[in-house]
């Protein structure tokens, strides 16, 4: 299968050279806007990491490179809120000329319900664990070796590109099942129900052959049972 | 998610554009009473004082301390972390693994930016960059080197790509010299990079 995501192929892409060690989690003041609009939709529902996930797995490559995260963390929120209807285009482009022209300019005086910000605390202190417990019967069990399937991953996958078609061992079967965050049906055959997670453990050996591996190294993924078959 | 809508205003340059742009978002969610004015003040005091690396640092700081701890923080780290009271969004559930001599731990999120907030608090610019996450998986060793620390040949490395449900942290090793150090003074020994396996805690030259 050759059809491939930039997005989801990340690990072990080559020549992209030295790391930025850039230790903020902000450079500029208006990322902490944007986070926290972020904040806001998640506490209340507005959107969940699925739909952020697969705006940025739809973007172009070499945008997605390019841009910094939280440039593509605005146009993402933007285009949402503006397909979602709670913002228009029209709207949206005339207050950024506006802000452009007049970069002075304040923010409405409006104070909003407090409630709203007592939900979005609550959301960061509560979380939203995706664990069901229902009762798991894990197809798989410590040891087992399995292979990771290949197929052309739908439009949010959980599925690290460099595991397609390779072999690992089950290091352990996590407790429960756990639904799967998806928004749209896809090839890799999830449908929102709710299944085991695995620790797996691969060999740089079979990545990307010992010619490539570095010595002593050993990668753990937690994948859904979905993208497992027996090897 | 396309960067055509800033191409009409190159000529200011990206900045500008993403100010005004975040602003008028603000801005127009303010007016339709769905933001309320102190809300992204609160979200950032949140993680300025609430949920960051200071968290996770107090934990490696008691593990390194008190044994019987340490073995509830790698047996349930979410538990062991709610002890303090540290729990909460995208630490839902968290596993801690421990450095030794012989085992050198080190976290990714290859497809995003998945990272234990509970503990460590939001990613910092260089977790999230695309040649961190390209290059930890393939060459470890190496881009450890170029962050300065060197794991010798003879160390296992493992690279944990959280991309699931669960969310890791690094217990790193308590540096030599540390015995006559109280608890207090060890956690400031801790960064959130050694929480994340791209340092080692090191004593501060005096």
């Amino acid at each position: 299968v050759f059809l491939m995501k930039l997005q989801h192929n990340l690990g072990g892409l080559e020549n992209l050279g030295p790391l930025n060690v850039e230790k903020r989690v902000f450079v500029q003041p208006w990322e902490k806007r944007v986070f926290g609009i972020h904040t806001l939709m998640m506490g209340l529902g507005l959107w969940t990491w699925t739909e952020l996930r697969t705006l940025a797995e739809g973007m172009n490559p070499v945008d997605y490179i390019k841009l910094r995260y939280y440039e593509k963390w605005l146009s993402g929120i933007t285009a949402f809120l503006i397909a979602q209807g709670y913002i228009t285009k029209q709207e949206v482009e005339a207050r950024t000329l506006r802000y452009l022209e007049d970069p002075g300019a304040g923010l409405p005086r409006q104070a909003g319900e407090p409630q709203i910000t007592e939900r979005v605390i609550k959301y960061l202190w509560d979380g939203d664990s995706l664990l069901r417990q229902d009762q798991a019967a894990p197809r798989f069990q410590a040891g087992h070796k399995v292979r990771v399937k290949d197929f052309v991953p739908s439009a949010h996958s959980k599925l690290p590109g460099y595991l397609r078609g390779k072999t690992g061992v089950i290091d352990k079967a996590y407790d429960g099942v756990w639904a799967f965050p998806a928004v749209a049906t896809g090839p890799d055959g999830i449908r929102g129900d709710p299944q085991p997670i695995y620790l797996v453990r691969f060999e740089p050996d079979d990545l990307w052959s010992k010619r490539y591996a570095e010595p002593r190294e050993t990668i753990y993924a937690d994948l859904y049972e979905t993208y497992l078959e027996a090897s | 998610m396309s960067a055509s809508t800033s191409e009409h205003h190159h000529h200011l340059g990206p900045e500008p554009y993403n100010v005004a742009r975040a602003k008028a978002l603000e801005s127009l969610l303010l007016e339709k009473g769905i933001l309320a004015a102190d809300t992204i003040d609160r979200v950032i005091d949140f993680f300025e004082h609430d949920m960051g690396p200071m968290n996770g640092a107090r934990v490696v700081a008691r593990a390194w301390v008190d044994p019987t701890y340490k073995a509830r923080l790698l047996q349930d780290a979410s538990a062991a972390a709610a002890e303090f009271g540290y729990h909460g969004a995208e630490g839902e559930h968290m596993v801690v693994v421990e450095n030794t001599p012989k085992v050198h731990n080190v976290i990714v999120c290859t497809l995003c930016s998945c990272y234990p907030w509970p503990l460590l608090g939001l990613p910092p610019y260089w977790y999230k960059d695309p040649v961190y996450r390209a290059r930890m998986i393939s060459e470890p060793r190496k881009l450890l080197r170029e962050f300065g620390c060197e794991v010798a040949d003879d160390v296992e490395i493992r690279v944990w790509d959280s991309s699931a449900q669960i969310r890791y942290m690094v217990l790193p090793e308590r540096p030599a010299g540390t015995e006559g150090l109280s608890e207090e003074q060890l956690r400031s020994l801790v960064t959130a990079e050694a929480m994340i396996g791209v340092e080692k805690c090191k004593v501060p030259a005096a």
